[in-house]
């Protein structure tokens, strides 16, 4: 059900009434019977114009879905399902427009005594027609400017159908919350093919029995071991059937270290924060196990496959509060398996003391320093200053939001 | 039953199409109505073509631009037109600002830009419809108005479509990449869907305008009529008293040359005591209207009392009642007239048109009238009203006119003096002759009432048997010769005024009191409506012969020969006078229900609806009493009146001017460049700091916008570079570096430096040069 129902008399209403007044100053001094007629019918339109529009709107339902996932910078899709109830009345002209919440600020005015600027819709979608007992699905583009939290209240639906004159509106209150991601800046593409210092190749191998392409042990035959694992001469040797137990093979693994800096500003640390989801959704595509680690924010994740565990690595990214970061240095994590690549983001300059040796160590971009989509990153002595962008590296996608 | 729906997008131009046909037919009319009413056949012949043609250019969606400087000349030439003709014109202000009007709806068809100028283009149409309608009520505007309204409102409709559209649009709803917003079926496009909104869509708009009408009518029924007239002074009417075709003075020594107008003037119901109808084409009935007995053989002219009135006075009629202004001298002949003044007619005439002789005047509403005492000819005080409607009671016999006030004991200009010119002369030696031929004596004081008329008579004949009827060009007489002597002894040509002339001279010549009077002759019955249908073409000019001085006993001659007369004004009898008298049968209609309705057709109207003791009835006299009180709390002087009319008139053009055409100044200083980027940072401080430094980007757009250039508000700004790059490489190159610098505060979060806002300058620069460079470019060189 709706909340509210407004009338709102706008500029074109009240221009309208004020001729309406002028037609009938001048129908009782010249007492000229057409302008009476035509006062009277522009009286009966702003009756009519009320009448139709409420009566439009009166059978009006809608219902709001949306993601419960975003990321910065690609729009996402409202979905608007708006159902007309009348019998008889169809529906013309209606507007869907998503508002701000309502704790947002209302801009300055420039002047002492200008009017004071309206927040346009953050959404906004249109229906032409909507015949009675229809039901229709609409979508309205949102694209959100920032990570975090994009909290949903109202919308709204508005006609000024069928003269301009009068605008009806039902507000909807559905609130809802959409995590925003944080959008994922590229690293440098040979980030994957760097090992850690020391990692042997082997390691990408668990000493445990499995189904690995590597030699474990011998054991004796069990019905049901398929004869392509029989070993023959150890079998000749032996006397008995013995085959060949391979080892469990171990995936291969990344663990996202993020350094956050208060004092490198606040689009250092977004720019590393896009940096890591980056690092991470190469790595996903790439079939690693993913970990991460920001010490600042007490967040620790073992390193698991999947996209549920992608996914919970972008929500915490998403999450991450910067104007609540406690001021104290972030302790340096501990070292891990053998087997992992370890790579270090850094909001500010490099730490090289952060993270275990052989942590691969990026930097979230100098202010001076933003490549174009055509330049990728260069790599400096090992330690890879990715270049990542918040928004530059897919030029057309970047200006999706509101395309300004 | 509920359908679950997904449509496409509907193209934007066939909506577009269907409102620029719907509001430019609106516009039409309403110019139409405009020139219809006030006649302008020019300012129609100027106006309808150019709406036809940006109507045609505006088909595929795209409506012809004018470029604003230019808009701000043809604006101003048009505000310094409208100045000087106010100044310089006696015509009525409203006629002026009506015209101004028409050519600013003309200028703002090149002018549309956004829905909002489509919708101030609709409104400037409702104005100039009411400006028809201050200035005439004829059955044609009518028409027009009714064409008007169905399309105006259709067009409005159509109008929230399009602007929902648009600013669908601008929030980047045809972006090609996800699900695309769902529009539902345009209504212009074909299909079943499409079918049905276009079905419900008719459905609104009659329902919209059936229910209008119906609301309008009882609220034009419910309005208390008689209340605040002429508050303001007057409006929309024409100065000064010139008349058509019926004149007051008679100018015999003018080169004359008689129209054939067959406008209706006015429709005449006659009844007798009992209310039986009297009328045939057979019956023909002399309306007087002005009554001249004084003849100025310097001017040839003659004029009514020798130049001073005598008798009679000023007084205003009780309402709804009939009021004596004589008593019959029969009684037995009483003629019943009921006359409907037709709209354009009332506006410039103040007699009041009746036969010989009135005995009573009934108004439906309060009425200043000066009469005559003598002559008893009624003229209302002013020209104001539209809604003329009265009713005379004649007695055929005659009438002696009340003594009434002290004015009217005032002796008349004797006889002699009025004579005077014919006392001596060839036209008294052919009176005196036609009376000795008949052995009538020629001492007025030997005659009595029988051998007068005998007299009278004489007169008549020997003009019908020596003069011919012409209304052919008649020269003027030449110098030192009369009008009267020439027509009698050497043309023996010429029309009513010439006979009726000639037929007064001779009366005077020989003592009897006569005067010329001029109004109508009633010829055409229509027995449809039971009324005589009285046109321009019917002027008419007799004389009315005193044949008694001691009773003021008055009788009709008219000297005309009657078979001429027939000739002149029988009514047509082919198919193009047959449609014509339709056309006047509903013009009469027309005036009968809409222009003449008044507070009596009122009050038996809601009589018939509303019982006396029902609600409404209070209902009803509650609007009334509280109409009276405020037209009695708001009165005003007449300079107060004039005042407050300039300044309604005054103030309604300023803010209609600056409502509908916003004059911007092409000076680049003063010029403010858009900021869409604004409205982004609506909500987010930082972000608005950081835009402030990127005024560059906005004029880069607002250049690129003035070139024909424009970025879609739904294209990303380095796809729109891509898309310029196939025809501007260089514009394209330089447009996409300002992005790239744009794109730091913006989407980074980063300020420029000083030598990246330097240059962005110098791009900027570029970029305008590199435009110049385009616009300058000579026709068909390659681009």
């Amino acid at each position: 059900m709706p909340v509210r129902r407004r009338y709102h008399f706008h500029t074109p209403g009240l221009v309208y009434v004020f001729i309406t007044i002028l037609t009938a100053l001048g129908a009782f001094n010249s007492q000229n019977n057409l302008l009476f007629w035509a006062f009277g019918f522009a009286l009966a339109v702003l009756l009519v114009s009320g009448l139709i529009s409420g009566q439009m709107l009166m059978g009006i339902r809608a219902e709001r879905t949306a993601p419960d996932r975003a990321i910065v910078g690609e729009p996402l899709h409202l979905s608007y399902r708006i159902t007309n109830r009348s019998r008889l009345v169809p529906a013309f002209a209606i507007g869907v427009s998503e508002h701000n919440p309502p704790s947002t600020p209302p801009p300055p005015r420039r002047r002492p005594f200008g009017r004071r600027p309206q927040i346009p819709p953050r959404a906004f979608t249109f229906l032409v027609h909507l015949g009675p007992r229809e039901t229709i699905d609409l979508s309205a583009k949102l694209t959100p400017a920032r990570r975090g939290m994009l909290a949903l209240s109202d919308f709204s639906l508005e006609t000024t159908f069928p003269f301009g004159i009068v605008r009806k509106s039902l507000l909807f209150r559905q609130p809802r919350t959409i995590l925003v991601r944080p959008r994922p800046v590229p690293p440098p593409p040979d980030l994957l093919s760097r090992r850690r210092a020391g990692v042997a190749a082997a390691a990408s191998s668990a000493a445990r029995p499995g189904v690995g392409e590597e030699f474990f042990t011998l054991r004796e035959y069990v019905p049901g071991d398929t004869p392509r694992s029989i070993a023959w001469r150890a079998t000749a040797r032996a006397g008995a059937l013995l085959v060949r137990q391979n080892t469990l093979p171990v995936p291969r693994r990344l663990l996202l270290l993020l350094r956050l800096d208060l004092g490198a500003g606040e689009e250092a640390n977004e720019a590393a924060i896009s940096l890591a989801a980056g690092v991470l959704s190469a790595a996903a595509e790439a079939g690693y196990e993913l970990g991460m680690s920001v010490p600042l924010c007490a967040i620790e994740r073992r390193p698991s496959a999947g996209r549920a565990a992608m996914g919970r690595l972008l929500d915490d990214l998403a999450l991450i509060d910067l104007a609540s970061l406690p001021p104290r240095p972030a302790p340096i994590p501990a070292a891990a398996s053998r087997s992992t690549l370890v790579v270090a983001v850094h909001a500010g300059d490099v730490d090289g003391s952060f993270g275990p040796h052989g942590t691969v160590h990026l930097s979230a971009p100098a202010p001076h320093d933003l490549p174009t989509a055509d330049a990728p990153a260069a790599s400096v002595n090992g330690d890879l200053h990715a270049p990542g962008n918040t928004a530059l590296q897919h030029g057309h996608s970047a200006a999706k939001e509101g395309s300004r | 039953m509920t359908a679950l729906l997904t449509a496409s997008i509907p193209p934007a131009p066939r909506t577009h199409d269907r409102f620029n046909t719907a509001a430019c037919l609106a516009v039409g009319a309403a110019i139409s109505a405009y020139c219809v009413a006030e006649p302008a056949p020019l300012l129609a012949a100027f106006a309808l073509p150019v709406l036809t043609l940006g109507w045609w250019l505006a088909r595929d969606g795209s409506p012809p631009l004018l470029p604003r400087v230019a808009i701000n000349v043809l604006v101003l030439a048009a505000i310094a037109r409208a100045f000087l003709l106010v100044g310089g014109s006696t015509d009525p202000v409203v006629s002026h600002l009506s015209e101004f009007l028409v050519l600013i709806q003309l200028i703002k068809l090149f002018d549309r830009r956004l829905p909002r100028d489509e919708a101030q283009f609709l409104s400037l149409s409702l104005f100039i419809v009411i400006g028809a309608l201050l200035t005439s009520n004829s059955l044609g505007v009518g028409l027009l108005l009714l064409v008007y309204t169905p399309l105006a409102t259709g067009a409005m409709m159509l109008l929230q479509i399009r602007s929902g559209l648009t600013r669908a649009r601008n929030f980047g709803a045809d972006d090609d990449d996800g699900p695309r917003p769902a529009f539902a079926a345009d209504l212009a496009r074909p299909g079943p869907r499409a079918r049905a909104a276009r079905r419900h869509f008719l459905g609104v708009v009659s329902a919209a305008i059936f229910l209008s009408f119906i609301s309008a009518f009882v609220i034009f029924l419910l309005t208390p009529r008689g209340l605040g007239q002429d508050r303001f002074g007057r409006l929309g009417q024409r100065r000064g008293d010139a008349v058509i075709g019926f004149n007051d003075q008679v100018n015999l020594g003018a080169v004359t040359s008689l129209g054939q107008d067959a406008t209706p003037v006015m429709d005449v119901r006659v009844t007798d005591e009992r209310g039986r109808p009297l009328g045939s084409n057979a019956r023909a009935l002399h309306l007087r209207g002005a009554v001249l007995d004084a003849y100025d053989p310097e001017q040839r002219t003659w004029r009514p009392g020798g130049g001073r009135r005598y008798g009679g006075g000023n007084y205003t009629l009780a309402p709804g009642r009939p009021n004596d202004i004589a008593e019959p001298a029969g009684g037995r002949i009483i003629y019943r007239q009921d006359v409907t003044v037709r709209d354009a007619f009332a506006a410039r005439n103040t007699y009041l048109f009746a036969v010989w002789a009135p005995i009573a005047v009934e108004f439906p509403r309060e009425e200043a009238l000066s009469r005559t005492g003598r002559d008893l000819v009624l003229r209302r005080s002013s020209a104001s009203n539209r809604n003329v409607r009265y009713t005379v009671w004649s007695d055929l016999e005659g009438a002696v006119p009340l003594r009434r006030s002290r004015r009217f004991t005032r002796p008349p200009v004797p006889l002699e003096e009025r004579a005077a010119p014919f006392q001596t002369g060839p036209i008294r030696d052919l009176a005196a002759r036609l009376l000795a031929d008949r052995g009538i004596p020629i001492d007025p004081a030997e005659r009595d009432a029988a051998t007068t008329r005998a007299a009278a008579n004489a007169f008549v004949e020997h003009l019908r048997a020596t003069c011919e009827y012409s209304t052919d060009d008649l020269a003027a007489p030449r110098v030192g010769l009369d009008p009267i002597e020439m027509f009698l002894f050497e043309t023996r040509r010429g029309h009513c005024e010439y006979f009726a002339s000639a037929m007064v001279a001779m009366c005077h010549a020989v003592g009897i009191d006569a005067r010329l009077v001029t109004g109508y002759l009633a010829t055409e019955f229509n027995p449809s409506t039971g009324q005589y249908l009285v046109r321009q073409s019917n002027a008419h000019a007799w004389a009315e012969v005193c044949l008694d001085p001691e009773a003021g006993r008055w009788v009709t001659m008219d000297p005309s020969p009657p078979a001429a007369l027939e000739l002149i004004h029988r009514p047509g009898t082919g198919p193009l006078a047959r449609l014509r008298r339709l056309y006047d049968a509903i013009d009469f209609a027309w005036n009968d229900a809409v222009v003449s309705f008044d507070d009596r057709r009122r009050s038996e109207i809601l009589g018939r609806f509303i019982g006396e003791d029902s609600p409404m009835a209070g209902v009803v006299a509650a609007v009334r009493r509280a109409g009276e009180r405020l037209a009695a709390s708001f009165s005003l002087s007449q300079s107060g009146a004039r005042t407050a009319r300039w300044l309604v008139l005054g103030g309604a053009a300023m803010i209609l001017t600056s409502l509908v055409i916003g004059l911007r100044l092409p000076l680049r200083p003063f010029r403010r460049t858009r900021r869409p980027t604004a409205a982004l940072a609506a909500t987010d401080p930082q972000l608005r700091r950081l835009l402030a430094g990127v005024v560059f980007y906005d004029r880069a757009l607002d250049l690129l916008d003035r070139a024909g250039l424009g970025k879609p508000p739904s294209r990303p700004p380095l796809a729109h570079a891509d898309a310029l790059a196939g025809d501007h490489p260089e514009l394209a190159a330089t447009f996409r570096s300002l992005v790239a610098l744009y794109y730091r505060p913006r989407f980074a979060r980063v300020p420029l430096t000083e030598e990246e806002s330097a240059e962005a300058r110098r791009l900027l620069s570029r970029l305008a040069a590199a435009i110049d460079a385009l616009t300058k470019r000579p026709a068909g060189a390659s681009r």
